[in-house]
């Protein structure tokens, strides 16, 4: 069960022609094993939706070009596998879903056609046993009537159901890997609960790996076991859910934790982080969330913290760690 | 003391009107914002939360006869405004603002700060020459923290925070009693909502503004509130003081929206209470109380009596025949 299922090393992106491109994406890493879910935190910007694309290779090229690293998948580098295998690991062993549904499912092709297709790509079954999955997919992301909601189209759908179209098709071909950028921010409350207790749910009863993408801490602090917080394109902490909110290492993190409303209740102000994240081009060869930083060093401006354990479940990228004394 | 504004009884019916429906020789009717009755003080905080649909946006831009009332009543300082027009409707205006969510669609690309920032003084002739308008404007960036200097520039050099920061500029330049302010901080990432709602605090303070504060996070929401009115397919299904809202909440649906909402600080051990099925169609709304088809507690009486909003505490009043403190149970 230890195995991973997915080993990202130095996966570095990057957009524009060559010579004048920016680094968006810097040496990510990181691991997830079977039955794992992992939350990505980050705010506009910091390189999360480029990241979960570039591991499929979703990432338009040009302008976008993965420059170095490696994606492992059960031990095959997605990055040099010749791109005709490609299709076979997508939406098979490594589904997606995104933020907005509408804009991914077909407009023109009822709901039902289009998890029958996603199943037909795949495995080569009979119409009428795909039908039978396409229904129990239906059911278990909880379509109510799915036999007559088999031959509606899309825009029938109300957006949290669309939502639930989009994870039944992402899970129509038992996925070991589910990655889901940002899949409740377009959903009212009610309705993220919903999907939420969804993800939880199937987790629990397929195993599937999840790399949960999103902006809002609440979501990751629902669904995941551990956390990985970007900025500006690079990792700057790591760590076990629990840890993350009680013992945040990186000075952005603890940032990011404060302004939250709900943990500043009966106080006057809110906690607020400084100034905004600088655009790609404008970053420096130091630490990217300097200019905003209050543990802030001349060092800090010159050189790149690395990543350093700060216990047995968190790493952070900081030089006024302990560690980084050491 | 006497309200700033009072809404009594506000709807608004929209006849949505498809070119099917031409056809089929019908139109449905949507009541988007059914009897609507609020009232907000001089420097207080009312917050409109509800999801997508709820018509929350509506409200706020019938105070502000950006739409016009079906029925009800809008008074606002001492006059009524339902139906004045010409110069009674201007000065009202002067009086109450907007705030949009998005920034970057409710500034025009092409005009800079200046010019955006300046327009509604241009408009209502409160410009003596240019150097006066230069002046002001300064002031009023200088009052949303952004640096004078940026006069010249143009939205897109600016980050989604700052751009919030213009607009507020702007809606605060004819010295507003009022602000309308619809999801002001949604767009904007954590960090720097935090600037724009403490900004939004401090301006309050400073100038007395009482913001009609539109927003479906109840994080913000329980932050910067002093009351809270909750809506649901077009009614207010509870308002009462903040405190009150969220410590001892009497509708099912308060209580639901409030469960719903992700901790951003773990708490395991609470119990969330997930609503099944969705939002039912405003064109098709249930009989009776509107909440009844997603309501765990829901009896008989539900489908065949609409619940009134009655007074379950001081300044706390409740839509819902069974209205009582958690009606879905204590959370644990």
């Amino acid at each position: 069960m230890s195995a991973q299922l997915l080993k990202v090393r130095d996966l570095s992106v990057e957009f524009g022609p060559a010579g004048k491109s920016v680094r968006v994406l810097d040496r990510v890493g990181f691991d997830i094993a079977a039955g794992d879910c992992v939350g990505i935190v980050g705010e506009s910007g910091s390189g999360k939706s480029v990241m979960s694309l570039s591991l499929l290779r979703l990432i338009p090229e040009p302008p976008g070009r993965i420059v170095e690293g490696s994606v492992e998948f059960e031990g095959v580098d997605l990055l040099t596998l010749p791109a005709s295998r490609l299709p076979d690991i997508r939406g098979k062993d490594i589904a997606m879903i995104f933020q907005e549904p509408m804009s991914a499912l077909n407009p023109v092709m009822t709901v039902g056609d289009q998890i029958s297709e996603a199943i037909f790509l795949h495995e080569k079954i009979g119409a009428a046993a795909r039908r039978v999955r396409v229904l129990e997919m239906l059911q278990l992301v909880g379509i109510p009537d799915s036999e007559s909601r088999y031959g509606s189209y899309p825009h029938e759908f109300s957006g949290g159901m669309r939502q639930r179209v989009m994870i039944a098709m992402a899970l129509a071909c038992s996925p070991k890997l589910l990655i889901a950028d940002e899949p409740t921010t377009a959903l009212d409350v009610t309705i993220q609960a919903q999907v939420l207790e969804l993800m939880k749910r199937l987790r629990t009863r397929y195993r599937t790996s999840i790399l949960l993408i999103s902006h809002d801490l609440g979501v990751i602090a629902d669904v995941a076991d551990r956390v990985i917080v970007m900025y500006c394109g690079r990792i700057v902490e790591t760590a076990a859910i629990d840890d993350l909110f009680d013992r945040p290492a990186h000075p952005y993190t603890e940032g990011l934790l404060n302004s939250i409303p709900s943990r500043s209740i009966g106080q006057d102000r809110l906690y607020q982080i400084p100034g905004a994240p600088p655009a790609p081009s404008e970053r420096g060869p130091g630490c990217a969330f300097h200019p905003r930083c209050p543990k802030r060093m001349p060092i800090c401006l010159v050189r790149l913290p690395p990543l350093l354990q700060v216990s047995e479940t968190q790493q952070a990228a900081c030089f006024a760690l302990p560690a980084a004394r050491a | 003391m006497t309200a700033l504004l009072r809404a009594d009884g506000l709807a608004k019916v929209f006849a949505a009107r498809s070119r099917w429906s031409a056809l089929v020789g019908g139109t449905s009717v949507v009541r988007a914002v059914d009897e609507v009755s609020i009232e907000l003080a001089e420097a207080e905080t009312l917050a409109l939360v509800g999801e997508s649909g709820c018509g929350k946006s509506t409200t706020g831009r019938l105070i502000m006869r950006l739409i016009e009332p079906s029925a009800g009543r809008i008074v606002f300082e001492g006059d009524d405004i339902t139906a004045s027009s010409g110069a009674v409707l201007r000065r009202a205006r002067r009086r109450m603002q907007m705030v949009f969510q998005d920034p970057r669609s409710s500034l025009s690309p092409r005009r800079t700060v200046l010019q955006t920032v300046a327009e509604p003084l241009d408009a209502n002739g409160l410009i003596r020459s240019a150097a006066h308008r230069r002046e002001v404007v300064a002031q009023l960036l200088d009052s949303v923290g952004l640096s004078p200097s940026v006069m010249g520039r143009y939205p897109h050099q600016f980050s989604g925070g700052q751009r919030q920061r213009i607009g507020i500029a702007r809606s605060i330049a004819l010295g507003p009693s009022l602000i309308v302010a619809d999801e002001p901080v949604s767009a904007l990432d954590v960090s720097v909502q935090a600037q724009i709602v403490n900004l939004l605090q401090d301006l309050q303070k400073e100038r007395r503004l009482s913001y009609l504060f539109i927003s479906h996070d109840l994080a913000v929401v329980r932050h910067i509130a002093d009351r809270v009115a909750v809506m649901y397919l077009g009614r207010i299904v509870e308002i009462g003081p903040k405190p009150d809202i969220f410590r001892a909440p009497h509708h099912p649906y308060t209580q639901a929206l409030l469960s719903a909402a992700p901790e951003a600080r773990p708490l395991r051990a609470q119990k969330r209470i997930v609503l099944t099925s969705d939002v039912p169609s405003p064109s098709a709304a249930p009989s009776g109380c509107g909440f009844r088809t997603r309501c765990p507690i829901a009896q008989d009486i539900c489908a065949r009596e609409r619940p009134a909003l009655r007074d379950v505490a001081a300044g706390h009043s409740a839509a819902c025949h069974f209205a009582q403190p958690n009606p879905l149970g204590r959370p644990s």
